[in-house]
């Protein structure tokens, strides 16, 4: 009977090795453990992807790691282990070659590259798994010779027909080229229960039904962790043994791994601390206009302290490098996330957040208690972000700096829809089942969902939702993280392999941002966002007109009529308070300065939803309730939100200063309240922080309701620095808005897509604004849309970028050759030969409008059969006096919406008003203000929105628009069950309700709804729906 | 409409279901929705009554319908299908009328009244006639001046051709998708706004496409038009001189017929795979020198009538062969009353290749076994003669299957499908699993370990199989599995499973 610890595996694959095995690197660690193994390789295929999460999962589960990986070659595996660290990088260097010389997602690899890279410190495994029957034992003996005694022959028993003769010849294999043999499952699963599963991801990476692949799929379970009871009654004693010598020589271990950051960020002549101080200090002056305040200076001293204790100078240092590349390009940036707590990145320019404006908690971003590397989020304008991610790279070339992946993994559709493709199930039956499911729908999950739709009764319908459960959640695939990158002082290749990614010219790391925090690395995150180009562009129009070049900061801050415009929930396109909630909660809250708008930035997010910050809150702002606290510390963290805790900050200080917490114990508490729903540390943290407060006299109740303020964020709610960060931009697009509207909606135009809403909503307020938006033209428009000033007043010139069909090269020669006075007919722009594609679209657009009358018209002079044959050239003159009739007005909607996705002709429900006469009678959106609450309403409209967030219990919310303005519709869950087929997928829709109004906030809650779809000439009324 | 003068009168006739109505006369009285659904985009082609009640019509996306009936059934559309009931009502209509034109796309049909005015003076009479031999079979028919207007359903003889076209869409007027989206992006989106515009205008900007399609409205050029060719069918009749009781008494009039027959196929070089022999008796009142159609494309024959059918497992053209399965088919046969006149036909001939005389004997072998089994399936029914099948499978039971010989059996090709590699020898013939107490058996070498396949229903949660080579006390070599207790919480050696035999090695 084998001992415990006699016998480690070192071969065996997790799901890393994408669909092509079941099981994860923590449950192969964790059965490997339980099977009293000695050590377990996770050996993916040319991958490391799975060693971190198995590395993790040692720390818990105590079991040596062997970190390796295997190659294939013609069906012949060969697996590598790395010996110490040095092996490691020449593992690790090699995959990055085997990768990088293929497309994404693959790699080329042949034996040959083992006699040609250096693998001196690396253990070889080899399984000819494919050649057994004719082995190439040339190859063996060069292999034998080039790994000097760390090369030895893999072993597996399958108990398949071929097994007995398998072993038979690797017998004789290994006495021909004196390779000793070592014993492997070969495992793809950790048990047995795995192999349906094992069986799906197989016939799913295949392309077939597991039916169809049967020939191919492993006919039982032995490719799995087996016990050691079994594995003696399969080995010989001496191949078994053989795997934990090999083990004792494999004694890498992850953590190990040294991180070094690139020194070039730091001049010569200076020492990394020195030159971060200086620059911080000089951007003080710059901040301060000379004049620090002294507690500014203060945490200023203690910060630059702190770096410099935990060698942080050269991170903030490579931050600070490609934030002033973007500053002398004129890319708008800001950083934002836990580093707007640091007064030293506000100095240096990372971030916006001026401390004096808000109460900071470094402690948040970096302690060295939380023992972790800081993170720093900075958004750049979205459109530009490439240069920066390109001048990343150019400094410090594609060795030496890459992102991070992100792992894609299976989510309910996905799964559902690969798992029952492999079972057999037809496509359109999948889809049905997928129309019909409601993801959001909390009283039903899922499984539940589909039971009542009969699958079970489908004979392989257990199976479907089985294996669909099991496989939610696994990986697909590596892709690239949206804009983090590690950048390090030699070859990356030394710490992580590196792949190609997708888009050319992009590497990527085959760890993603949990391995790299786990282990320790630090990264750089590079991210775009929409807003700051809107921004940017806006400036850039008021600039031209002004003459004077305007910056973020150049914004006069504080200015009343920006808070009275959003007060009255006007916000559609001004960032972060465009949503639904947000324009609900402007009217309420009403915001009158900065650090109110913060608050509102905050306050509508699940984190104070739940924890029911909200309602106190507002009812203590309108003076509806008293404020009180019980003490002086904790009226210092909660005076400025009227002793409501509102902001994640809060919660970490009132931990602090009531309940005694240590800074690192707090920085605990923020972590378990991200996760507490999975991890239960709630409870711990319940006791700690109630007696913590008992013990300094507060009441148990005061206690009590703090915690379960405190659940509540387990949601996640904004830290103060975060929102603060976007409370800047929000008021910049307000006051944007307020005072440059066509300014401002050229630049979201221009910035499309992001934000909330499309282009035709945006023209429609822009018109409800009185800008005027003048349509797309031929002799007028430019590619982008522009500001111009016809009588002097601000008019939106529609851009061409804007119709469907045009490409932005034929967009520029049609303007290159644009002569100053215009063209003058139709024929002239034929002259140009532009491809026929093109020039329909732009006939579509309307935008020969003013050279041939209509676009009937235009189509028809664009119509030509003369090039065909020349006789007929002269045929064809005088058919340009032939007059079609024009369009009518429903018809040049329906084209207009085709052709641009928006119209600037009457609102849609006015034409149809006019011309339909079945349409219902029902309120405009303007009369609403004039009924009164609780009254009986028929209102109908385009569906332009439908929003369902996860705090709403259910509840959806829909926007309907009609020729006067929005209607916000309340849909409660029951009845949006009853009357889904009503609303979900409806285009116009009429609702019978009542109607309800609180101030300036005006719902209708949904009674009877009925999809009037059939009555819009056009279904390219497009909305944004959010599910 | 009153009587007409029907010179130069088109009727078209269009059938615009006919797959669903083929399906639906198969499933009398069912108020399921049914629907023929596109393959391709999963759209509804056709929909029943019960499924149009419920909102779901042709265009509709599949999954769409499923929202509005749970219950629904469907079935892939299949043009090969509507091709050949459309060919069916044809024949049908060619009794009445000789000038026929099929309209394969549209699934319709065109019958040119000019020749039989003297026949069918008025309209009415017509449309009687057609309804007559059409029942049970929906259709919309529509007269016109011209095979296009016919077609589309616009009648000009009462009215001006602007005014009868007055509203209607182009685009159901079968026009090419690009030169129909050209006009309607110019708003030129029916009939008569076209015809307003002068042809030569249109002809320069479109071309000759738009000007034949005006010229065919107008009536001023006729259409290609698929003419109807009836089938060649075979049908031989023999009158019998007295009535026959017993198939002794029809032999010498069926050789007659056979021989005919082969004489018929010699000289085309054809074969058949498949004779009807129709037996007449008193009951019958139509004429049986005429092939005797049924009332719809389902029905049984007409009373009176009994249809024999005899397939053969290959072509077969002479008398010898055909002869000799007919005898074994029918000589037991009673007859429903006495037979008094016989018919032979055949729907379906096959070009025939005729073979060398060859030495070989495996040819020769293959025919004798042909002739063979064409008499085991005749005498005792054609699933009844079966063949050991190859499958890809696990279980060594799921690679076997008896099916019934088809003519690829009998090439006698040794290959088959085998995923079986010669490690992988098992017995060519299975028992069934029989216990054992393996007691009395000496093992030889390691397992083979086989998991039933999971997705197949009976064997969701059935255990593992594990395969050894055993011999007992006699010597006999056998194939032996132990079945492991699916529920087992043991280790293996406890394992309170079962062995079992399944086949033997010698």
């Amino acid at each position: 009977m084998l001992d415990a610890y006699q016998f480690a595996e070192l071969h065996c694959l997790s799901h890393y090795s994408f669909l092509s095995a079941a099981s994860s690197p923590q449950e192969m660690v964790q059965q490997a453990h339980a099977l009293g193994y000695q050590a377990i390789a996770i050996t993916d295929e040319c991958s490391v992807a799975g060693v971190v999460k198995a590395w993790k999962q040692t720390q818990s589960t105590p079991i040596q790691l062997i970190v390796g990986s295997y190659f294939n070659d013609q069906d012949d595996t060969f697996t590598l282990l790395a010996t110490n660290q040095h092996g490691y990088e020449q593992l690790s260097a090699l995959i990055t070659h085997c990768r990088q010389r293929a497309p994404k997602g693959q790699y080329q690899f042949s034996s040959a590259d083992l006699l040609h890279h250096d693998l001196s410190d690396c253990v070889l495994l080899y399984c000819p798994l494919g050649s057994w029957r004719s082995p190439n034992t040339e190859l063996m003996l060069q292999l034998a010779q080039r790994f000097n005694q760390r090369t030895f022959l893999l072993i597996k028993r399958d108990l398949l027909p071929a097994d007995k003769a398998f072993v038979q010849a690797l017998c004789k294999l290994s006495e021909q080229c004196g390779l000793p043999i070592v014993a492997s499952n070969m495992a793809r699963m950790h048990h047995a229960q795995r192999l349906p599963l094992l069986h799906t991801v197989l016939s799913i990476r295949a392309g077939q039904t597991v039916a169809q692949q049967q020939a191919h799929l492993p006919c039982n379970a032995e490719q799995r962790l087996r016990t050691l009871a079994e594995l003696q009654q399969l080995f010989q004693p001496a191949w078994l043994k053989r795997s934990v010598a090999i083990a004792k020589q494999c004694q890498f271990v992850l953590d190990s791994l040294q991180y070094q950051y690139p020194s070039e960020v730091v001049p010569q002549g200076y020492q990394p601390h020195e030159y971060l101080a200086e620059q911080a200090w000089l951007g003080a002056k710059r901040r301060f206009q000379q004049q620090v305040p002294p507690a500014i200076a203060h945490q200023l001293v203690n910060e630059l302290s702190l770096v410099h204790d935990l060698q942080y100078e050269h991170f903030f240092l490579t931050i600070y490098d490609v934030i002033e590349f973007a500053r002398q390009q004129q890319i708008l940036f800001q950083g934002r996330g836990s580093a707007a707590n640091s007064v030293l990145c506000y100095c240096l320019g990372i971030t916006a957040v001026n401390p004096a404006q808000s109460q900071l908690l470094f402690e948040r971003f970096i302690s060295k208690e939380r023992d972790e590397p800081p993170d720093i989020d900075v958004d750049f304008e979205h459109q530009r972000r490439e240069e920066v991610i390109q001048y990343i790279y150019q400094k410090y070339g594609r060795q030496r700096a890459a992102l991070t992946a992100t792992v894609i993994t299976y989510r309910l559709r996905s799964a559902l829809k690969d798992v029952g493709k492999a079972l057999g199930f037809p496509l359109i039956q999948l889809n049905q089942l997928l129309a019909r499911l409601d993801r959001r729908d909390s009283e039903d999950d899922w499984q539940q969902q589909l039971e009542a739709m009969g699958v079970l009764q489908h004979p392989l319908g257990m199976h479907l939702l089985q294996l669909t459960a099991q496989l939610k959640g696994f990986p697909r695939h590596l892709s690239q993280h949206v804009g983090g990158f590690v950048i390090a002082k030699g070859a990356l290749s030394n710490l992580v392999p590196i792949e190609n990614a997708a888009m050319p010219e992009r590497t990527v790391i085959q760890w993603d941002k949990n391995d790299i925090e786990t282990l320790k690395l630090l990264k750089v995150d590079v991210l775009g966002l929409g807003m700051l180009t809107a921004l940017r562009r806006s400036l850039d129009i008021v600039a031209q007109r002004s003459g004077q070049q305007l910056g973020l900061a150049d914004i006069p801050q504080e200015d009343p009529s920006v808070y009275t415009m959003l007060c009255k929930a006007d916000a559609v396109g001004v960032f972060q308070v465009e949503s639904r909630a947000q324009m609900n909660m402007l009217p309420r809250l009403k915001p009158k300065t900065f650090y109110d708008l913060v608050v509102q930035i905050a306050i509508v997010r699940p984190g104070p939803i739940q924890g029911d910050m909200v309602h106190p809150y507002l009812r203590r702002r309108d003076g509806l309730e008293p404020v009180t606290y019980p003490n002086a510390a904790v009226q210092d963290v909660l005076q400025r939100t009227l002793g409501v805790p509102i902001f994640q900050e809060q919660v970490i200080k009132l931990a602090m200063v009531a309940a005694g917490f240590s800074g690192g114990e707090a920085d605990q508490l923020r972590r378990a309240m991200a996760t507490w729903k999975s991890k239960g540390q709630m409870l711990e943290f319940k006791r700690k922080i109630v007696e913590g407060m008992l013990l300094r006299g507060y009441e148990e109740q005061f206690a009590l309701r703090l915690f379960e303020q405190i659940l509540g964020f387990g949601e996640y709610g904004f830290p103060e620095s975060h929102a603060a960060s976007f409370a800047n931009l929000a008021y910049a697009s307000a006051w944007l808005k307020c005072h440059y509207p066509a300014a401002f909606y050229v630049g979201l135009l221009n910035s499309l897509p992001m934000g909330f809403y499309s282009a035709d909503q945006l023209v429609q307020d822009a018109r409800q604004h009185q800008v005027e938006v003048l349509p797309i033209c031929i002799n007028q428009s430019s590619w982008l849309h522009q500001v111009v000033y016809p009588n002097g007043k601000a008019c939106i010139q529609l851009g061409l970028l804007l119709v469907k069909g045009l490409s932005q090269s034929v967009a520029d020669d049609l303007l290159a050759a644009r002569p100053i006075s215009g063209f003058e007919s139709i024929q002239q722009v034929q002259q140009l030969q532009l491809p026929t594609l093109d020039m329909e679209a732009l006939a579509s657009a309307g935008a020969f409008a003013r050279l041939s009358g209509h676009r009937y018209q235009t189509r028809w002079q664009m119509t030509r059969l003369g090039d065909q044959l020349d006789m007929l050239q002269h045929a064809e003159e005088g058919q340009a006096d032939y007059q079609l009739p024009a369009p009518d007005a429903l018809s040049d909607m329906v084209q207009d919406y085709a052709s641009l996705g928006l119209t600037l002709a009457a609102h849609p429900l006015a034409l149809l008003a006019a011309s339909a006469p079945q349409l219902p009678n029902y309120k405009r959106a303007a009369q609403l203000k004039n009924l009164r609450s609780g009254q009986l309403v028929t209102v109908l409209g385009l569906v332009v929105g439908r929003q369902r967030p996860s705090t709403s219990a259910g509840v959806t919310f829909v926007t309907l628009e009609d020729e006067t303005g929005n209607v916000n519709v309340v849909v409660w869950r029951d009845l949006g069950r009853t009357q889904r087929k009503q609303w979900l997928n409806a285009k116009l829709l009429e609702v019978k309700g009542r109607i309800e109004i609180e101030g300036e906030v005006i719902h209708v809650i949904a009674g009877r709804m009925t999809d009037r779809s059939d009555l819009l000439p056009t279904r390219a009324v497009r909305s944004r729906d959010f599910h | 409409m009153n009587a007409h003068e029907l010179r130069g009168t088109w009727l078209y006739l269009e059938f615009h279901q006919l797959q669903l109505q083929h399906w639906m006369q198969q499933r009398p009285n069912c108020e399921q929705p049914l629907l023929i659904v596109c393959s391709d985009r999963n759209k509804v082609v056709q929909a029943n009554p019960s499924a149009r009640a419920l909102g779901i019509h042709p265009g509709l996306a599949l999954s769409d319908a499923w929202l509005l009936a749970d219950a629904l059934d469907y079935a892939y559309w299949q043009p090969e299908v509507e091709q050949r009931l459309l060919q069916q009502l044809a024949e049908r209509l060619y009794t009445a009328f000789a000038d026929l034109s099929l309209d394969t796309e549209a699934n319709g049909l065109w019958v040119q009244l000019t020749t039989q005015q003297r026949l069918h003076a008025q309209q009415q009479t017509v449309a009687d006639k057609v309804s007559k031999l059409l029942v049970d079979t929906e259709y919309r028919a529509s007269f016109s001046s011209n095979p296009l207007l016919a077609k589309l359903g616009i009648d000009d003889r009462a009215e001006a051709l602007l005014q009868a076209c007055q509203g209607y869409p182009l685009r159901v007027c079968g026009l090419a998708d690009d030169l129909h989206h050209k006009l309607s992006s110019m708003g030129l989106d029916t009939i008569d706004k076209l015809l307003q515009i002068p042809v030569p205008i249109l002809g320069k900007k479109l071309g000759q496409p738009i000007v034949d399609f005006i010229l065919q409205l107008k009536g001023q050029l006729k259409p290609r038009l698929l003419i109807y060719q009836p089938r060649e069918l075979i049908y031989l009749h023999r009158q019998l001189h007295a009535e026959v009781h017993v198939w002794s008494g029809l032999r010498f009039v069926a050789k007659s017929l056979l021989q005919d027959l082969e004489q018929h196929l010699r000289q085309s070089q054809q074969a058949v795979t498949r004779i009807y022999l129709v037996l007449f008796n008193r009951d019958f009142q139509g004429n049986p020198a005429q092939m005797p159609y049924k009332s719809n494309a389902f029905a049984t024959f007409p009373l009176g009538v009994e249809c024999v059918e005899i397939g053969f497992a290959r072509a077969v053209y002479r008398l010898a062969d055909t002869y000799s399965v007919l005898q074994l088919k029918l000589e037991n046969r009673r007859f429903k009353a006495p037979i008094v006149d016989i018919g032979l036909y055949v729907e379906q001939t096959e070009a025939f290749t005729a073979q060398p005389m060859r030495l070989d004997q495996s040819k020769a072998g293959e025919h004798q076994l042909a002739t063979l089994l064409n008499r085991l399936q005749s005498r005792l029914g054609a699933d009844k003669v079966q063949t050991i099948h190859q499958h890809t499978g696990w279980l060594p039971e799921l690679q076997q299957s008896l099916q019934p010989v088809s003519d690829q059996d009998i090439g006698l090709s040794t290959a088959h499908d085998s995923t079986q590699s010669y490690l992988d020898w098992r017995p060519p013939w299975l028992l069934s699993p029989k216990p054992i107490d393996i007691r009395g058996w000496r093992i030889q070498g390691q397992p083979q370990r086989i998991q039933p396949p999971w997705w197949l229903p009976d064997q969701s949660g059935a255990a593992d199989r594990d395969y050894l080579i055993a011999q007992d006390k006699v010597g006999r070599w056998g194939w032996v599995y132990f079945q492991h207790d699916a529920k087992a919480q043991a280790s293996p050696q406890q394992d309170p499973g079962q062995w079992f035999l399944h086949g033997w090695l010698s």
